[in-house]
């Protein structure tokens, strides 16, 4: 590319460019040209309507468009009546054109406007209480028709017990009885989720359902409206949605079961045609007009390798109205999160807590006399006390009842509330064919229920369609976020001791005794000016100050330009840009900032006094973060008729890809936040190991740091479908993705990720036409590999660093070299069949696919005689098998009425096939870090339990049922273990009821995951916060282990990890995950038109309640996404969640 | 006119001059763009890479320690054991004190064997790169060789101790520790003998002496006189007597400096006593009597505390400054130890010297002047490390009339002076040969001579990932 080239082209650009600005206006001549034999009238009127973008509105009344006929038509700026008269003339069809909408009725029936006889009134209007204008009204039985105006407003000639049906293109038939009381009848549509489901948004190209060979799942804005209710991530609200895609509880999808070991299992979510580097968190809810979910080969083959689990593919809303009316649409969303109970964690009571404390200070856990150099809690002090003789018995005694009346759980409102969060969401949207706008601001605060957390966010979306001429688009679009985030660690109650107050009455605050020195020295060091050595964690939290502050842009552009008839070249262009900058601030009431300044103050003999080497004063570490990318992708599409039989319809394209990454953290001592000034100090006197507070030397090694990446990707990429008749599609695609990352070895570089597939649609068939109830039938199977390299790499890779001694760089290595490196590859086989049935009452579909994937990369444990204890590389064979099936079921639907299930069901089994190097160990089967043949990824094993031996200690059974003591040799054989299951749910599924009446609807929303397995929790036997209520049931005398499973309190001597094991692991806490959860409950009212006054178009007011009923297959009340599945710990307890809503438009 | 202008641009320019020239554009420049290399991270194949490689003090300095319990040198009071056991690597130690079966458990590291590998794999992807390197000859490239094969050995040395029988009559085929030459994290070897491990260290060495430089920038770069130290080291365990001295006595020559204790004193800040003893300051720079830098990895955290045991308590002599400058009657707290503590920072720590020093030196060449009955030499050796350590006032000449007394006086001292430095019971292993029966005697347990637990258990996981490696016997 010549340099001097570069401005003329740019030049002429945006000569063309204004050209066109003035030209549109002129270029709206049709050019029209059809020539069919023998073809179905209803694919010639698709052929007008891509043409000419008249769209056309029939009931199934009208059989004549099944009818082949012969028809040739050409003009050029003939008037499109002209076209109608002639396609419409003699086939007992009579039309009437509202707006770019052509109504198509049989000639018996009149389309008159305004009718004689008795006269029937009233408003049409949309699921969102617009007024619906062009909906063909048509009384069955007296064969009148009508058609609503722009407000909506029809009026029929009608008598009573007519039926009078309503129908409009994209929505659902509305049928109802003329009462004998002839009224107004105001009718409300609803969209036809299956209508617009006719199309696959794959994000490179809108292609339709007829054709499509893979498996797609779409989900519109209106299911969404619901479960993203007052949402910030739109990923939590597909929970349950979509078969094959499961949701965690912190929005992390998975899609089809893991195909990769590696821990990056999400999917690619592109955003209006493009992936986007920046989070969930920068997109809208309220924005998204539709999401598409690709799952099988044909995804990756379209989207390379970062596809490989599945895409999401999101649609936002793009303007444009009715009539070019600007509407207005304001969500306020009020939503507050229940205050967590800690009563989850099912946590000793104190006085078994302390009864467990003395226990282990008379086993030696702490001993007395070595009060000087181990911190110790107040029972130790007690012990200590008394040991000291400052107490006697009887108040060692007394000090241990009155710590048993403590509970710091009394005091969990200094650290948890009930949190509160607030959403307004404005969106405006208009514009004409011509030009669609589409602007949004939505500003959310939220608090969260651990104190010192919360945020602010703000996104502004703006998103401008151009028609310049009826060949060339522009679209612009603009999307900025703003988050103010403060973070700060809360008490978490799992770890700690129960008598431990935080703060006494007065508010001042507590010592938490265990930190570095002992209690009882010091105020010795205080007398030396030391500065206080007790840490507090709401002193910590209350004197912490960590903000980050965010700012995400994205910015697109795209350009569409018809080169000729059904061929268009495409180029668009994203960019994104995003800082974080992170202030932390902790001042000298925080224990970090004062143990810094304490460790370093030390007596100076030749100044005879104690001096500070460290600066003493608050510390403010700053990091910032930094990211920018862009893509440039130009395609040039076919979609075109090539005959009367043969269609064509592909894609080839480039893509270019940048990603660059780049931080650096700053650390500041004494920071003056008023005075804007910090101190210094000597870094390399006390990096180089200094004489500390206790005369022992100490080095302090804090030093700036940086980073910096640069990805950039190359693709080539083309797909094809060719369909015969309407009825068979054969469709290919395939990419290569090249890098400049370490990965890619130059022998893998061209390797192509390809798949191929076909699609039958029976229901076109002649044989077909005589089962009139079936108004869907596809058969579709797709092929294809996909490959994936990720980070790892072949070569050696050392990172760079400096000795910190003597400044000379350095080298450490953190990837070995591995020639045998090969890229995991996974072959896809996707066969599905959709239907529909009944005029689209029941519609659906049915998954099966196997994903068998070779190669899988994981970082396997390496004998630590190569060097290295792990490496990333090729470990083992994988297959997934599993049934996706979604089922939408319209059941009523009459008279206002309406009920509508969405249900979907998944199974996936996953299975280990191969593994390259097995490890036979038992701890290792147990730990679950290694893959194990004919077992699933994520398996679980039990240790067969011995139960309690004499005295008290846990054993298990070894292979030949022989017991085996903690004491004894390890228990290593994998066959003395039992496999229990695997603990990523084989089953699970959601479904969605709605029910409308009369502006009412209700929908629940349930999910469920089945057939996954948990260990039960158990009792830690130590005081490092893994103790449950359980520790009261601990072995204490002889004959206990009759009646229990919990372990005696070890004494002093070593303890191997065999006890922990052992006694955690085995197989009497097995039990059961499966759950089924009401995950969200809605209740929302659409205001009747009349309190409206012509101000509203619509109010809608909504309250939902989620999180609000479990059942699960465990007695012991865990909710499985709220706990350790393996080791059976408790995580974070679960919260409920209300929301109340109140959406205007206008 | 305008429209008539407009068709004409939209037909000619619009679809060719426009929109082709992008995806040229776009082809076109993809090689330049993709040639963009990653920062902060290098594939090492230059003579500057290897050379900083070398730099790390963590990856090649830092060596293996769980043989420091397997002595008499130390005592483990059972007030101690909680808090050690409350340690990972504590744990392995209180075993170790134990003479259990297995300091690890099979799904655990042993970080000595894990150490050890690491600095191996470096050193050999250095000696195989240079194989290839085609970068002109330089005092660099010969340095980078020259540290890489003193490094491998010096590892060697320590592995094939800790993990196999001392050198003797059976070491052709006594089971070594496997030894891999290469970087291949793919190969499953199996040991080699003892005797083949050694000819490898001894060849190395050897190789080495002609790339290394006469002086080194710091401590942790090898030097000539580090190779003749090692090499020293390496036939006293030997037993090749003459060859022990010629080394020693060449490394000697050289670097010969030793610190004079009584010239430094705990309250004096300029000449702290702290500087002298082992582990301060820390490593690379300053300390002069460094003849090649090595460290034990740290075994203890904060508030763990190793007594020196009884025994070698009793080989102190009056006024002997290492005792003074290296123990301690009671913790930091003041309260009084059951025998002096070797406070944490102060030995039993990162920093602990494990490399070898002019001393050991000035030992070596002692051992083997006395093994060859050169006693009064042997003793002039004694003497002159002996009024550097022994305060002015206390010091007396040693005499000996006997090679046998001479030679049980440099043993002695050998203890006092390279005591937790790992090396302890790679000599009990060797003085047992002798017959001099040394048994190690933690508590109730013993350790005689003879018992195959002087040799360390292969780590399990590494036996579980690997078959082709064979345990020792317990």
């Amino acid at each position: 590319m010549n340099i001097k080239t570069v401005p003329r082209v740019i030049q002429r650009l945006m000569l063309l460019f204004i050209l066109f600005l003035f030209a549109s206006s002129e270029l709206s001549a049709q050019k029209i040209e059809l020539n069919f034999k023998d073809t179905p009238l209803m694919t010639v009127l698709k052929e007008i309507t891509r043409q000419t973008g008249y769209d056309f509105v029939y009931s199934n009344a009208l059989k004549a468009v099944d009818k082949k006929i012969d028809f040739v038509y050409t003009s050029n700026n003939a008037p499109i009546t002209n076209l109608f008269n002639k396609l419409f003339a003699g086939r007992n069809i009579s039309y009437k054109i509202n707006n770019k909408q052509v109504i198509l009725a049989p000639n018996e029936i009149i389309l008159r406007e305004k009718q004689d006889k008795i006269i029937v009134k009233g408003i049409v209007v949309d699921d969102e209480n617009l007024p619906l204008a062009g909906v063909f009204v048509q009384n069955l039985t007296s064969k009148k028709g009508a058609i609503s105006d722009n407000k909506g407003e029809y009026s029929i000639e009608a008598k009573a017990s007519d039926e009078l049906v309503f129908t409009s293109m994209g929505m659902l038939a509305q049928h109802i009885r003329i009462s004998s009381k002839a009224d107004g009848y105001n009718i409300q549509m609803f969209t036809d989720n299956i209508a617009l489901k006719d199309v696959v948004i794959t994000g490179y190209q809108t292609i339709s359902k007829e054709r499509a060979t893979g498996s797609f799942s779409y989900v519109d804005n209106k299911k969404l409206g619901i479960t993203n209710l007052a949402s910030t991530d739109f990923a939590k609200g597909l929970t349950g949605l979509i078969s094959g895609v499961l949701v965690d509880k912190d929005g992390d999808l998975q899609i089809r079961g893991v195909s990769s070991i590696k821990s990056d299992t999400k999917p690619l979510i592109v955003v209006d045609g493009f992936p986007i580097e920046s989070g969930n968190y920068t997109i809208n809810p309220n924005d998204i007009e539709n999401i598409t979910v690709l799952k099988d080969a044909a995804a990756a083959s379209i989207w390379g390798v970062r596809a490989s689990n599945g895409v999401v593919v999101i649609k936002t809303k793009s303007g444009g109205s009715v009539n070019g009316k600007t509407i207005f649409d304001f969500t306020a969303n009020f939503s507050v999160d229940e205050k967590p109970d800690f009563s989850y964690y099912q946590l000793p009571s104190t006085s078994d807590y302390i009864d467990f404390e003395v226990e282990t200070i008379n086993k030696g856990w702490f001993n007395p006399q070595n009060a000087n150099t181990t911190g110790y809690s107040q029972v130790g002090e007690l012990f200590y006390k008394k040991y000291k003789g400052l107490i006697t018995d009887a108040g060692l005694a007394e000090g241990l009842a009155n710590l048993k009346k403590l509970n710091n759980l009394s005091q969990q409102n200094l650290f948890y509330r009930n949190a509160l969060k607030n959403q307004y969401n404005l969106s405006i949207q208009g514009g004409s064919n011509e030009n669609k706008y589409y602007a949004s601001m939505i500003y959310t605060k939220q608090l969260s229920t651990a104190i010192g957390n919360e945020d602010k966010s703000m996104i502004f979306n703006v998103k401008n369609i151009m028609e310049l001429s009826p060949k060339l688009k522009l679209s612009l679009g603009v999307n900025s976020t703003f988050k103010n985030a403060k973070t700060a660690s809360s008490y978490s109650y799992v770890s700690g001791r129960p008598y431990n107050m935080f703060v006494d009455d007065d508010g001042n605050y507590l010592s938490q005794y265990n930190t570095i020195v002992p209690e009882h020295l010091k105020s010795g060091y205080y007398d030396k000016g030391y500065l206080s050595w007790n840490s507090n964690p709401k002193q910590e939290l209350d004197n912490s100050n960590n903000t980050s502050k965010t700012f995400e842009v994205r910015f697109n552009a795209g350009l569409d330009y018809e080169i000729t008839k059904g061929v268009v070249f495409s180029s668009k262009f994203l960019y994104e840009i995003g800082y974080t900058n992170t202030d932390n601030l902790r001042n000298l009431n925080t224990y970090y900032v004062r143990y810094l300044s304490n460790v370093w103050r030390v007596y100076d003999n030749t100044k005879g006094a104690y001096v500070n080497k460290f600066p003493v004063g608050p510390i403010l570490d700053k990091t910032k973060n930094q990211f920018n990318g862009w893509t440039s992708r130009n395609t040039i599409s076919i979609d075109r008729k090539l005959s009367d039989d043969h269609s064509i319809n592909a894609v080839i394209g480039t893509e270019v890809r940048k990603v660059a990454n780049k931080g650096n953290s700053e650390r500041y001592y004494n920071y003056d936040e008023n005075a804007l000034t910090v101190d210094n100090y000597d870094v390399l006197s006390l990096s180089n190991y200094s004489i500390n507070y206790k005369g022992e030397s100490e080095s302090y090694n804090w030093s700036p740091n940086f980073y910096e990446t640069d990805k950039r990707f190359f693709s080539l990429f083309a797909n094809a479908a060719y369909t015969y008749k309407e009825l068979y599609t054969l469709s290919g695609s395939a990419r290569i993705d090249q890098s400049n990352l370490f990965g890619t070895d130059p022998k893998y570089r061209y390797q192509p990720i390809w798949s191929i597939g076909a699609n039958w649609r029976i229901s076109g068939e002649e044989f077909m036409r005589s089962l009139s109830f079936v108004d869907r039938l596809i058969l579709r199977a797709t092929y294809g590999i996909n490959g994936n390299i990720g980070n790892s790499s072949p070569y050696p890779i050392a990172g760079t660093g400096k000795n910190f001694n003597t400044q000379e760089n350095m080298l450490t290595f953190s990837n070995p070299e591995n020639q045998q490196l090969r890229p995991e590859r996974t072959a896809v086989i996707n066969m599905g069949v959709d239907f529909a049935f009944m005029n689209n009452r029941i519609s659906g579909s049915i998954d099966y696919y196997r994903k068998r994937s070779f190669d899988l990369l994981s970082n396997g444990v390496l004998d630590a005689t190569t060097g290295f204890t792990s490496a990333e590389k090729n470990v083992a064979e994988m297959t997934n098998n599993g049934v996706d099936i979604n089922i939408n079921a319209n059941i009523i639907n009459r008279d206002g009425f309406l009920f509508d299930v969405v249900f979907n069901f998944g199974y996936n089994k996953n299975e280990v096939t191969k593994v390259y190097m097995p490890t036979n160990n038992a701890a290792t089967y147990i730990s679950g870090n290694n893959p194990i043949v004919n077992k699933p990824l994520s398996y679980m094993y039990s240790y067969k339990w011995a139960g309690l031996s004499a005295a008290g200690e846990p054993q298990v059974y070894n292979a030949k049922n022989e017991i085996v003591s903690w004491k004894s040799a390890e228990m290593t054989d994998v066959n003395a273990l039992h496999y229990v299951g695997t603990l990523t749910p084989p089953f699970y599924g959601g479904m969605m009821l709605n029910l409308q009446y009369h502006g009412f609807s209700l929908t629940p929303q349930f999910t469920w995951k089945m057939g996954h397995v948990l260990h039960l929790p158990t009792t830690g036997i130590d005081l490092y916060g893994t103790m449950t209520n359980q520790i009261a049931q601990r072995w204490q005398k002889a004959g206990d282990e009759k009646t229990t499973n919990i372990p005696v309190t070890y004494s002093s001597s070593s303890v191997s990890s065999n006890w922990t094991r052992y006694y955690r692991c085995a197989d009497i806490w097995e039990g059961s995950a499966s759950f089924i959860r009401l995950s969200s409950l809605t209740l929302s009212y659409d205001l009747p038109k009349k309190y409206l006054h012509n101000i509203f178009s619509g109010i809608r007011v909504s309250a939902q309640g989620n999180n609000l009923w479990l059942w699960t297959a465990n007695n012991n009340d865990i909710d499985p996404e709220y706990y350790d599945l393996r080791n059976g710990y408790y995580s974070f307890p679960p919260v409920k969640n209300f929301v109340l809503s109140v959406n205007l438009k206008f | 006119m305008l429209n008539q202008l407009i068709k004409r641009q939209m037909k000619i320019d619009y679809k060719y001059k426009i929109l082709l020239p992008l995806f040229v554009l776009l082809l076109a420049s993809c090689n330049d763009f993709l040639d963009v290399k990653p920062k902060g991270v290098v594939t090492p194949t230059t003579v500057d890479d290897y050379y900083a490689l070398l730099s790390s003090p963590l990856e090649m300095t830092r060596m293996s320690s769980n043989q420091l319990y397997f002595s008499d040198d130390i005592y483990l009071p059972e007030q101690f054991r909680a808090s050690a056991n409350s340690y990972p690597n504590g744990k392995a130690s209180v075993r170790a004190y134990d003479f259990e079966d297995y300091l690890y458990d099979s799904n655990e590291e042993d970080p000595d064997w894990t150490i050890a590998y690491r600095t191996i794999y470096i050193c050999n992807t250095i000696l195989t790169g240079l194989e290839t390197n085609t970068e002109p000859a330089s005092s660099k490239k010969n340095i980078v060789k020259g540290e890489a094969l003193v490094h491998r050995a010096y590892t060697y040395l320590t592995l094939v101790n800790e993990y196999a029988n001392n050198y003797c009559s059976t070491s052709s085929t006594d089971l070594g520790v496997p030894m891999p030459l290469k970087p291949d994290i793919n190969a499953q070897l199996a040991r080699s003998t003892v005797k083949e491990v050694y000819d490898q260290i001894e060849k190395d060495l050897l190789e080495s002496i002609a790339y290394l430089p006469d002086n080194s920038d710091y401590s942790y770069r090898p030097k000539k006189a580090s190779a003749y130290g090692v090499l020293a080291r390496m036939y006293l365990f030997m037993g090749n007597w003459e060859k022990a001295y010629e080394y020693s006595n060449m490394a000697y020559k050289t670097d010969n400096y030793i610190y004079d204790f009584n010239t430094y004193s705990w309250a004096n800040p300029s000449n702290h006593a702290a500087s002298v003893i082992n582990g301060y300051p820390s490593s690379s720079t300053g300390k002069k009597d460094i003849v090649l830098h090595k460290y034990l990895r740290s075994v203890m955290s904060y508030f763990f505390v190793f007594l020196f045991s009884t025994d070698l308590v009793n080989q102190y002599d009056n006024g002997d400054l290492r005792f003074e400058f290296g123990s301690s009657p009671s913790d930091y707290s003041l309260i009084v130890l059951p025998n002096p503590g070797i406070l944490d920072t102060k030995a039993v720590y990162d920093y602990n010297h494990a490399g070898i020093t002019s001393a050991e030196l000035l030992l070596i060449r002692a051992e083997a002047l006395a093994r060859l009955s050169k006693t009064q030499e042997a003793i002039n050796d004694l003497n002159s490390l002996r009024k550097k350590r022994i305060k002015t006032s206390d010091y007396k000449d040693l005499t000996a009339t006997t090679p046998s007394k001479a030679l049980d006086l440099v043993l002695k001292e050998r203890r006092v002076e390279l005591a937790f430095g790992g090396m302890r019971l790679f000599d009990i292993k060797r003085l047992n040969v002798d017959g001099r029966n040394i048994s190690i005697k933690h508590g109730n347990n013993i350790l005689a001579p003879g018992d195959p637990k002087f040799v360390l258990p292969i780590p399990s996981k590494v036996i579980s990932l690997n078959p082709n490696i064979k345990q020792n016997p317990r």
